[in-house]
């Protein structure tokens, strides 16, 4: 089952088109890379995907929902991990986490068991401002995850994390992905999208270059100069930025 | 349904709470509240260490008003063409002031070495208390001046204000006014403001919470400071009602109407600068006004005539009416009118501008 459908999905901003009739599809427990430079589109997708931005045109299914039409009915099968670690910064994890239970109609005692699962259940009383960045990071995931969606949307989540945290949250993604959550992972980091994703798309100019399973973009792509994933994204995307420096 | 509530009662809950750590918010509440307090206590403050204040009208030539305007114990004004005149300019005082009738036999009274009767009169607002010791006060002074007895005796009917009285029904009218317009716009300004800046906005949109259930839950967060910071107000000037109904429906469509101008600003601005800006350009257009249709006297007719038509403008006669006695439907209908309609076009185009953001 297609747990994502995009079908010539696009959108513009004030006359620039931001994503350029992007189709492309999830299988339900896939770990789906979407990769970029900046301004690639990635996060233009991810809202639009999330229901927090209508496309231009086109259309997209997440979770069997129309993204448009049926918006109200996708929210509660999907869990959304932000590039901004947008929390209550003056609340506590629990009382971040009990706000949210509360939009979701979510029993209170989930709460000690997310917080369980992301290592944070000893610091659930302490405001989230004295949180480290790490921690900040997996009470997002926790929020996230707080009322079991189908589908994760992970917008760059070890963006700015020292090593040993970047490397919790990608074993946690393995483990969500075990137990059969779709993963929609947008990284700067391919080494990351290499070792995660079974299949992954690479964005350039709001339109997909390249799209499958890294092995196979390997393969298809790359060279004796270019054997990893890095290379390749470089490769397809680093010609455009010299193009837009040329003009 | 009760989804819907939920929601809307989980934004609002926790932005009721919310509003009292942002700073921004709480600054809004607490200056507010001070000017609230400030119109209604400096006036007494200020009077507490000056002579009672007497309002007399001498039906004859008495020698009273003469040894009165000696007194350092009472300040005395007189000149008014008739008791009616004395009424209402009693009307208009802020702190309690005695009117006092002087009969026109006082004289011959006194010279018979009879106690002369002089009748007293105190706004409806002055409690018995205050009236008794106010009575006391001048009694013993009179008394002291003569030397000879003389009995003041309050009038049972009280000097009612009118919507158009002066005084207190306008300072503590322009204080409610500006409680109301202040908390309701702002607070909700600001926790909009912050959510958009700290992004958590876009935590609120990808949950089940549509936008409209996002701004109503925001909605009620600035009611219940407004209606908080205008109950404040009403408490500290509780002896001035006398149409509660009124107040009341007065009150919330005030509220409404700062609510929805504060839900525009939040959805339309992303700095605090933009918001700071713009408010003022609000704020002015809406306060200038009211104190425009005050001295109406001083400007041409036709400004006083549009000025009535603004939403603050109504809301202080609205405040003000309700502090005054023997009205009719005719004197309130029109304003409330007004400013229910205010409300309902501003929620609406509240409306407009989160269903186009929407998109």
């Amino acid at each position: 089952m297609k747990a994502i459908e995009a079908n010539g999905l696009t959108r513009d901003y004030n006359g620039l088109r931001a994503v350029d009739h992007i189709t492309f599809s999830v299988e339900s427990g896939e770990v789906f890379g979407f990769l970029g430079p900046n301004g690639a589109g990635k996060t233009t997708t991810i809202r639009m995907l999330t229901g927090q931005l209508e496309p231009t045109s086109g259309a997209a299914r997440v979770a069997g929902y129309d993204v448009v039409a049926e918006r109200a009915r996708l929210k509660p099968h999907i869990g959304v991990v932000f590039e901004h670690q947008n929390l209550y910064e003056r609340l506590t994890a629990q009382d971040n986490l009990r706000f949210t239970a509360k939009l979701y109609g979510v029993s209170p005692e989930r709460i000690p068991q997310v917080l369980a699962l992301v290592g944070l259940k000893e610091q659930a009383r302490v405001k989230v401002k004295k949180y480290s960045n790490g921690m900040k990071q997996r009470l997002l995931i926790a929020r996230a995850l707080l009322h079991n969606p189908e589908i994760l949307f992970l917008d760059e989540p070890t963006r700015g994390l020292d090593p040993n945290v970047a490397r919790d949250i990608r074993a946690f993604v393995t483990d969500l992905a075990r137990k059969g959550v779709t993963i929609f992972l947008t990284t700067h980091y391919m080494e990351e999208a290499d070792r995660l994703s079974n299949r992954v798309a690479i964005i350039d100019h709001g339109r997909i270059v390249a799209l499958g399973t890294p092995a196979a973009l390997k393969a298809a792509h790359g060279t004796a100069d270019a054997t990893t994933l890095e290379d390749i994204f470089v490769t397809l995307t680093g010609q455009g930025l010299r193009g837009r420096f040329e003009e | 349904m009760k989804q819907k509530l939920r929601i809307i009662w989980a934004i609002a809950a926790k932005d009721i709470v919310e509003a009292l750590r942002n700073k921004n918010a709480l600054a809004v509440i607490l200056s507010a509240l001070f000017v609230v307090i400030a119109y209604r206590l400096l006036p007494i403050l200020g009077a507490s260490s000056e002579p009672a204040t007497v309002l007399a009208y001498d039906y004859g030539q008495s020698s009273l008003v003469e040894m009165l305007h000696t007194s350092t114990q009472s300040g005395l004004y007189t000149g008014y063409a008739s008791p009616e005149h004395l009424k209402r300019l009693l009307a208009e005082g802020e702190v309690p002031e005695l009117g006092l009738i002087i009969p026109a036999d006082f004289n011959q009274t006194l010279a018979a070495g009879r106690e002369p009767i002089l009748t007293g009169y105190v706004n409806t607002w002055v409690g018995d208390r205050d009236a008794h010791d106010l009575e006391q006060i001048v009694e013993n002074e009179i008394i002291a001046l003569l030397g000879a007895p003389v009995d003041i005796q309050i009038a049972d009917q009280k000097v009612a204000l009118q919507p158009n009285s002066g005084g207190l029904g306008v300072t503590m009218g322009i204080a409610l006014v500006f409680v109301t317009l202040m908390t309701g716009m702002l607070v909700p300004t600001h926790l909009i403001l912050e959510e958009k800046q700290t992004k958590t906005l876009d935590v609120l949109m990808v949950s089940p919470a549509t936008p409209m259930q996002i701004v109503l839950g925001k909605a009620l967060t600035g009611l219940f400071y407004a209606l908080l910071g205008c109950g404040v107000g009403l408490a500290m000037s509780f002896p001035l009602i006398n149409h509660g109904g009124l107040i009341a429906l007065t009150a919330v469509g005030g509220a409404l109407f700062s609510v929805a101008l504060g839900l525009c600003l939040g959805a339309l601005f992303e700095t605090r600068q933009e918001v700071t800006l713009w408010s003022w350009g609000i704020i002015l257009p809406l306060f200038i006004p009211m104190f425009l249709s005050l001295l109406e006297e001083l400007f041409p007719a036709g400004l006083v005539r549009a000025a009535q038509w603004l939403p603050s403008v109504a809301l202080l006669h609205l405040f003000r009416t309700s502090f005054a006695s023997d009205i009719t439907a005719s004197d309130w209908t029109a304003q409330l009118i007004l400013v229910y309609a205010s409300a309902a076009l501003t929620l609406v185009l509240v409306t407009w501008l989160v269903r186009r953001a929407d998109r």
